[in-house]
């Protein structure tokens, strides 16, 4: 049985880290786990210019607003 | 689509390992004289320079539900590619992207006096969406008492409004041209790639919009495209109204001026076969009070009723042009006499302009 319980709490956090969005609309507070384990940088955007300043790279921003 | 790009998808994993990526997700923070996009879309891309210069934008919809009809990722990789080949010779292309952003009249969402007075928030206690910019734009207008113009009223429209619809695998290349269209009597053709346009080079649709979004009402636009291993000049000429031959009722921007203006009714066109029943030509209005309002609603139009005349013009063709007249025409406390067929007759109603 508590292996029952821990697969569905697994299976749920899953679930979370593949929306970036909750139901209410807010960004899910797994976006910034997802996003930073890839690489990016969360949500400022003046250390993505420093960055690239410091690296050379162009810079490659997304906006997500939640619908 | 934002899933792929996040984790960096196999495809552009490769492309966007040579950018410096950066994730933002508040719409209120966002710096309006940098970001300059379609505020009804709630996944946009930004190339750029680390000097802010930007390269081209990725982002386009035409469909509330169907939010990734008009990208893919193989378009992104092609549009990352384009983006990497300029960087490389920045100094010497630098030139070309200065018409890539405009001034903006306001620094941040919440500096737009407009926004300040609907309590600066998205509504219903929730966080400040990027639609909120557009509604910004509009009311900044009405509590001007001026009317809200055709460019932030039929805003960021597709190619397809002058005729062009473009493949969302490639970077800006023709899939279609509409017949009778002004890309048709211009001389575009399927399979044309859009190089340039107005002298701005093209990494997305979105980037073609970006131009569209800021021409006249009536306007000639240049484009230089590759056709084969032909370049060609192709002169575009917009004739007036058309940016209304593309479809806002999907926009969420459009769902705000319902509720604001329209007693949050939408309208459905009616079907030929609805307008043979009512004994309507195909050239007049037909728009149903499909939703949003029921029969026994105290709204001056009710469910089912079927707009066929506006202060006595026919010539209204889609809920848009409905909202336009409300928001172009009319001020606040006018009176606006609309002709309904309810119950299947014909009536005049008074419909106060809120």
């Amino acid at each position: 049985m508590r292996l029952f319980w821990s697969s569905l709490l697994i299976a749920g956090m899953a679930c979370l880290t593949v929306s970036s969005v909750q139901a209410d609309g807010r960004a899910s507070p797994y976006d910034r786990v997802t996003a930073e384990a890839n690489g990016w940088i969360y949500d400022d955007f003046e250390a993505g210019i420093s960055k690239a300043k410091e690296t050379g790279k162009p810079l490659l921003v997304v906006l997500r607003c939640p619908p | 689509m934002d899933e792929q790009v996040v984790r960096r998808q196999k495809n552009l994993k490769p492309l966007m390992d040579q950018f410096v990526c950066v994730r933002l997700i508040r719409a209120a923070n966002l710096d309006l004289s940098i970001f300059q996009f379609d505020p009804d879309l709630s996944f946009a891309v930004f190339l750029m320079n680390a000097d802010k210069t930007l390269y081209g934008r990725y982002g386009s919809r035409s469909d509330f539900y169907e939010a990734d009809r008009d990208i893919s990722a193989e378009g992104l990789a092609k549009g990352l590619q384009r983006a990497l080949t300029w960087h490389k010779t920045y100094d010497a292309v630098k030139k070309q992207f200065a018409a890539k952003t405009v001034d903006a009249p306001y620094k941040t969402l919440a500096d737009y006096p407009s926004h300040q007075a609907r309590g600066g928030r998205g509504g219903r206690g929730r966080c400040t969406h990027c639609h909120d910019l557009r509604t910004a734009q509009q009311m900044s207008y009405r509590i001007e008492g001026k009317p809200v113009p055709e460019n932030i009223m039929f805003s960021w429209p597709m190619p397809d409004a002058p005729g062009l619809h473009l493949d969302p695998q490639e970077i800006a290349t023709v899939k279609k041209v509409w017949k009778g269209s002004p890309a048709e009597k211009a001389g575009f053709k399927v399979g044309d790639q859009i190089e340039t346009f107005e002298g701005q080079p093209i990494l997305s649709i979105a980037d073609v919009q970006w131009v569209l979004q800021n021409a006249g009402n009536t306007d000639s636009l240049t484009a230089n495209v590759k056709r084969g291993d032909e370049l060609k000049t192709i002169e575009l000429k917009l004739p007036a109204g058309w940016r209304r031959y593309v479809d806002i009722s999907w926009r969420t921007t459009t769902d705000v001026l319902r509720r604001t203006f329209m007693y949050r009714i939408e309208f459905e066109e009616l079907t030929a076969e609805e307008r043979k029943e009512l004994g309507l030509s195909n050239s007049v209005i037909a728009l149903k009070a499909a939703r949003g309002v029921s029969r026994t609603s105290s709204t001056p139009i009710v469910r089912e009723d079927v707009i066929v005349a506006v202060d006595g013009k026919d010539t209204f063709m889609s809920e848009g042009d409905l909202i336009a007249y409300f928001l172009q025409e009319k001020k606040t406390g006018d009176v606006v006499k609309v002709t309904v067929i309810r119950d299947g007759k014909k009536i005049v109603v008074d419909v106060p302009v809120k």
